[in-house]
């Protein structure tokens, strides 16, 4: 993991994301995760040389594998406009509930498996709809979050996002 | 000297833009520096020029932004040559004028970013018109507009007077 200091917000209005002062001359590396010790803030999207861009979990466009950590259930956790987050594709039979805590599944992206995502707070369950979905409120305050910590290696793997380069750099077992 | 200036300008925009800006926004909306300052380049030193420093300025800020590189080399270089135009073209720019266009300008582009987003669906889409694009088209629209006031003040601008 490499710890890093949040430097600035996103420079347009459009989408909630925030900037590190650490890049890719520290390893980070696109689509790597970023959490608190609270649970997950997002995930990076862009980097140069000495700063990376992270798209926070609040974002529309950002998706991440969730699981309720109650029932077991997985799920797609993405932003809202409003500034929330919430757990989509949930199967009907799920008996989950107000107060349900969201961790990372694992099974996608460089989160590992556990870490908090938020807490259920509203159900919604549409007539004839194949899924239901949830209203999330994440746990990280990412609006006041000042330092952070990039996951460069997921739990019992290598870096996806290494290159071949970085594998022939690797010292054999 | 005006290499620098540029220079000196679309490096300062990246520190105002996501680390002072953020503290300085109303309702979470703050202006879009980038398009007001490739606006102001078009309109006193021609299209060329507001072109090419929209361009820069777009791909610098780019780099901050979670945000496609292209619709933010469209939105600013797009903005820098439509001003160079426009400067030609109008008698006389006031600060109302070149307020109102900046806020259609600033429509248009956060319109076109709107509509390169994946999946947005209609209802979503006007939430986020009604929410962060206009208001934002509002908020560059008097930037631009206390800008050129307070450069018109300063400077004696004769460039956007049709000879």
């Amino acid at each position: 993991m490499v710890a890093a200091q949040v430097i600035g917000r996103d420079a347009t209005n459009r989408y909630r994301a925030i900037i590190l002062n650490k890049g890719a001359s520290d390893g980070i590396k696109p689509d790597m995760g970023v959490v608190t010790s609270a649970g997950v803030v997002g995930r990076i999207v862009k980097t140069t040389e000495a700063s990376s861009v992270v798209l926070l979990v609040t974002d529309s466009n950002n998706a991440i594998a969730g699981l309720i950590q109650r029932t077991r259930d997985e799920g797609i956790v993405e932003g809202t406009q409003q500034g929330l987050a919430q757990l989509k594709y949930i199967p009907l039979l799920s008996t989950l509930r107000d107060g349900d805590r969201v961790v990372t599944s694992g099974l996608v992206g460089d989160f590992p498996r556990g870490l908090v995502i938020g807490t259920i707070t509203h159900i919604e369950k549409q007539e004839g709809a194949l899924f239901q979905s949830a209203e999330l409120m994440p746990e990280v305050d990412v609006g006041r979050v000042e330092e952070v910590l990039v996951i460069q290696t997921s739990y019992g793997q290598s870096t996806k996002a290494g290159t071949e380069a970085d594998l022939i750099r690797k010292p054999s077992p | 000297m005006k290499f620098l200036f540029y220079l000196i300008l679309v490096l300062l925009l990246v520190p105002l833009q996501t680390t002072l800006l953020p503290h300085l926004s109303v309702w979470n909306i703050k202006p879009d520096l980038g398009l007001v300052a490739a606006a102001l380049v078009g309109l006193f030193a021609g299209e060329l020029e507001g072109l090419l420093v929209g361009l820069a300025i777009g791909w610098v800020l780019s780099l901050f932004s979670a945000g496609e590189l292209w619709v933010s080399l469209l939105t600013n270089g797009g903005v820098g040559l439509l001003a160079g135009f426009l400067g030609r073209q109008v008698s006389q720019v006031t600060s109302i004028s070149l307020g109102l266009g900046l806020l259609l300008v600033s429509l248009a582009s956060g319109l076109v970013a709107a509509m390169s987003f994946k999946a947005l669906d209609m209802s979503q889409m006007w939430w986020m018109v009604e929410s962060i694009v206009f208001p934002q088209a509002c908020f560059d629209g008097v930037m631009g507009a206390g800008f050129y006031w307070l450069l018109s003040r300063r400077f004696n601008l004769t460039r956007l007077r049709t000879e």
